[in-house]
């Protein structure tokens, strides 16, 4: 579609416009025909973020290569195209065609950040489709959502319909199957394109258009006046939500779904959640879907190719999924178990063929733990020798202090050399320990030294404050590894006539679900900020730069990590008090969600910094990921003794997750 | 063998949202997936030669803009899939390994010597030295990187280059005027009468001052129509001093702000050199 004059005008008057145009060279532009399946694929972030995600990339070509589906992109604007959408009353449309969002039958959100939640929200809104499931009339999209934030759903169940947990590329499929068998049909009848793109000029107002939605659709329809016209429109609106409820309720025997509105929670009068009860035979737990083969499993090599730059502007392979490591804090290394790995030949197809068909000069070798990969070696000698000639750099997102070489270094750096990145987490031993993160101050300084003596001068350092067991003695150990680095630099440097480049940086540590940390209390925003005050007067040396996210974005996300059914209406509160983008600091603002809290009666502290009892019924229970909960108890009391475990792929320590495989 | 190439192309829909920045990677993204290889400068960041001629303003379309490259070969691998395919083998032409008959057997067009019918006649003093074995024009060939821009770019030509970029001096330039509140009455009438003041001063922006300007010098050919819209044809000098179509509009205020648009939609047509001759 070209842009018609009224959109080209509004792409005028803000940054960036080209990620608002679609258009790009690989985007997937199917006929629309009567009987197709649409979904809007909505990332709940900025074209530059979402566009950079492979999840995305996966699904989307995945969701596409489906007969008689289409599937488009939708991403979140950035305020200034905000203001000019409402301001003009344009709809939130997706990229290929231009439509608008509410004309989609389904509406799919990619999870991947809890500080997104008021994006999906705001993205619903924007589209012209009630928040609320509840609100929303029998023209409305269905609403689903997939994405590592769906291990633990509840924050968004009073929004969304149905989530997708665990891999999506096989249970979308299944879904739309069910959606197909139940729905559609009817559906293209019941739904009026046009009520649908009120867009309102002010959030706040919404609420009323959509309570008023159904009955001014009923009325709408019965514009004939008789009486008969308006009994046909309200039997016609109960047959469709007739309809979305047995889609529901068979979709819920998918498994690998999660259907919110088939369970109620009832809760304690301590706020504690007292029981999960499933009805109309919904499961408890929902098991999380993962895809057992990855050879088999679709890998999107021919993908979009954004005109405009990205966060990466690279290519990248997905090496393998899960991580062997238990690293006790990471919630994507317990939920993403077990290990599954591509072949290396594979992969090494994979790799030439997605860089021919994109363009690109550098290949991203992407997963939890990439340089884990039991093959990395004749990996990356396999790409090189087709990448070298064409000036193509591979690049690891992440390296591993203790399995760091040289060789592997110039390989994965062979083009163009950039700084190094180490996560030791914790400062002392002891408390590496007692995180699992099996690394030492030794490995970390061998590899140090092995870098710096290849000619590199800049190492960043990244650490958590606030892990569980911490004492002002491992909070202090932080300038001490990062002084060591600075040491071996002096020792090993082959050439110092640029001087060191050595950062610290350090986060406020959010226990998550699903890990044996998920009973943890975090530590309040003073007691972090006091805790960074240790570390930067323990460093006080030119040589060595530190840096400290806030407090405050963690606070919040460590709340929606754990929250319950009720943490929606907080969602919600914040959202129609202005949050939108809380992914960026510039847009977040903690005394906004406070207020939220308050106004819901809620405390943020009673979700963030409460220590669960073992006996708690947690939220998240409701999905299981694989790994026991016995499993998770017992990690945590080694975890209390600062022993490590070690990773499963030397000795299986009995998680649960390979019966997923079964 | 390295050699300069100038692409002609277009830039229009969605592609006029594309910054000057992107755009020069999206073209070497699709050159490189086209199968051209490109010549790198060395060092540290090594990044290729391209330049484009005066560099377009977002938002504004264009069907006559223009990028010189310095393209290393074609990547035979890359562009036949492994045999030496559709640019494997035949003899050497501007740098780019080139065979008529693997492309596409031969057919027409496939290599036509000189600029070809864009702009043919007009630029026959040089006609004779692009011809044959230096200049070409390969029409497989724009077709195949066509086949990998994005929607809105499209190559037009592609030839090498006899002339610097910087030799462009006008550009003809066409807009649509549009009025919130409905045209002015006689749009056209009123704007062609401002345009031919004999002198027209605009206050125009530099890097660090603001100052008058007479822009009358450096406008010509300029032609008004409201009959469906009220459209707007001119061409202007950008040699410096450069007149954008914001300077162009900004002679519609004070006593003439009854004729400023509301909003403007501008599309490049076409680059002259200083004796008004069209650029190539
Ligand atoms: S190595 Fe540790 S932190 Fe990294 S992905 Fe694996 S478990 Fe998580
Ligand atoms: S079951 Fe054993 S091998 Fe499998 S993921 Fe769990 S710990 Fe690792």
């Amino acid at each position: 579609m070209e842009p018609h004059v009224s959109l080209e005008r509004i792409l005028n008057n803000v940054q960036k416009p080209a990620r608002y145009t679609g258009g790009e060279f690989g985007q997937i532009i199917k006929e629309k025909c009567v009987s197709e399946v649409s979904i809007a694929y909505c990332f709940p972030d900025m074209y530059e973020i979402g566009m950079s995600n492979l999840g995305l990339r996966i699904m989307y070509g995945a969701i596409n290569g489906i007969d008689g589906v289409r599937c488009e992109r939708v991403f979140a604007p950035w305020p200034d195209m905000e203001e000019q959408m409402r301001s003009h009353g344009l709809p939130l449309y997706a990229l290929e065609s231009g439509d608008p969002v509410s004309s989609f039958d389904i509406i799919a959100f990619s999870l991947g950040y809890e500080l997104s939640y008021t994006c999906v929200l705001n993205m619903l809104d924007l589209a012209g489709v009630c928040v609320r499931s509840a609100d929303r009339g029998p023209g409305s999209p269905l609403v689903i959502a997939g994405g590592v934030c769906c291990f633990n759903p509840e924050p968004l169940a009073d929004f969304v319909d149905l989530f997708v947990v665990g891999e999506g590329e096989d249970v979308i499929r299944e879904v739309i199957d069910a959606y197909v068998a139940t729905v559609a049909g009817g559906e293209a009848d019941a739904r009026t394109g046009e009520d649908a793109m009120v867009v309102s000029e002010d959030a706040m107002v919404v609420s009323e258009v959509c309570d008023a939605d159904t009955s001014a659709e009923a009325e709408e329809a019965g514009t004939s006046g008789a009486r008969t016209g308006e009994d046909a429109a309200a039997e016609a609106a109960e047959a469709a939500n007739a309809k979305k409820e047995a889609f529901l309720k068979t979709a819920a025997g998918i498994k690998g779904v999660y259907v919110p509105t088939l369970y109620d929670i009832e809760y304690n009068d301590d706020g504690t959640v007292a029981a999960i009860l499933p009805h109309d035979g919904a499961a408890l737990p929902v098991v999380k879907r993962i895809v057992r083969d990855l050879d088999e499993a679709f890998f999107p090599v021919n993908t979009i190719v954004p005109s405009t730059e990205l966060v990466h502007d690279r290519t990248v392979l997905e090496l393998f999924r899960g991580c062997a490591r238990g690293c006790r804090f990471c919630q994507a290394g317990f939920s993403g178990r077990p290990v599954r790995s591509r072949s290396c030949k594979k992969l090494i197809e994979q790799g030439i063929e997605s860089l021919s068909a994109s363009g690109y000069d550098e290949l991203g070798l992407l997963s939890l733990s990439s340089s884990d990969y039991a093959e990395l070696p004749e990996l990356c000698d396999g790409l090189l020798e087709w990448c070298r000639p064409r000036s193509i750099s591979l690049s690891l997102p992440s390296l591993r202090a203790d399995n760091f070489s040289m060789e592997l270094m110039e390989k994965v750096q062979s083009v163009r050399k950039s700084g190094l990145t180490f996560a030791p987490e914790a400062g002392t031993q002891r408390l590496r320990d007692a995180i699992n993160k099996n690394v030492t101050e030794e490995e970390l300084l061998e590899a140090c030294a092995v870098a710096f003596a290849g000619g590199w001068n800049s190492v960043k350092l990244y650490f958590m404050l606030g892990l569980p067991t911490e004492t002002d003695e491992d909070v202090v150990a932080i300038a001490g590894i990062a002084r060591a680095v600075l040491d071996t630099w002096k020792r090993h440097a082959r050439n110092k006539s640029r001087g060191a480049r050595i950062s610290v940086s350090t986060s406020c540590f959010v226990p998550k679900p699903h890990t044996p940390f998920q009973w943890e209390a975090q530590i309040g925003m003073d007691e972090y900020l006091r805790r960074v005050g240790l570390v930067r007067d323990a460093l006080r040396t030119k040589a060595i730069t530190y840096s400290w996210h806030s407090p405050e974005q963690g606070l919040i996300e460590a709340a929606l990590s754990r929250g319950d059914r009720r943490m929606g209406r907080v969602i919600e509160a914040a959202w129609r008090l202005g949050a939108r983008l809380d992914a960026w600091s510039e847009f977040f603002s903690v005394e906004r969600w406070l207020d939220a809290f308050k106004l819901c009666g809620l405390d943020a502290g009673f979700y963030a910094q409460r220590e669960r009892s073992c006996g708690e019924v947690l939220p998240w229970s409701v999905i299981d990921v694989g790994v026991r909960e016995s499993f998770l108890q017992s990690e945590r009391e080694l975890s209390r003794r600062a022993v490590a475990s070690g990773d499963c792929r030397e000795k299986c320590v009995g998680c649960g997750a390979c019966a997923l495989c079964k | 063998m390295d050699s300069l190439v100038r692409l002609q192309f277009s830039k229009v829909g969605k592609a006029r949202f594309i910054s000057h920045l992107d755009l020069m990677s999206t073209m070497r993204r699709a050159l490189l997936r086209a199968g051209v290889s490109l010549k790198y400068s060395e060092g540290f960041n090594p990044h290729p030669y391209m330049s484009v001629a005066l560099p377009l303003p977002i938002g504004c379309a264009s069907v006559c803009e223009f990028m010189d490259v310095r393209v290393g070969g074609v990547d035979a691998l890359a562009v036949g899939g492994g045999e030496r395919g559709a640019f494997g083998g035949g003899g050497e032409v501007g740098g780019f390994v080139h065979d008529a008959s693997a492309d596409g057997g031969g057919e027409t067009g496939a290599f036509d010597g000189g600029v070809g019918g864009v702009v043919s006649g007009e630029i026959g003093d040089f006609g004779g030295e692009i011809d044959g074995e230096v200049g070409f024009s390969c029409d497989a060939f724009v077709e195949k990187i066509n086949a990998q821009l994005p929607e809105g770019i499209k190559i037009l030509d592609i030839y090498t280059p006899m002339r610097k970029l910087k030799e462009i001096s006008w550009v003809e330039i066409f807009g649509i005027l549009y009025y919130d509140k409905g045209a002015p009455a006689d749009a056209a009438a009123k704007l062609a009468a401002r345009y031919s003041e004999r002198s027209i001063i605009i206050s125009k922006k530099t890097k660090r001052s603001v100052s008058d300007l007479d822009i009358a010098p450096f406008i010509r050919d300029i032609e008004f129509d409201d009959a469906d819209e009220v459209t707007i044809k001119a061409k202007v000098f950008v040699h410096d001093p450069t007149v954008s179509t914001d300077n162009l509009l900004a002679a519609l205020s004070g006593g003439f702000a009854e004729l400023a648009p509301d909003y403007a939609s501008f599309t490049r047509l076409e680059v002259f050199d200083a004796g008004m001759r069209p650029f190539r």
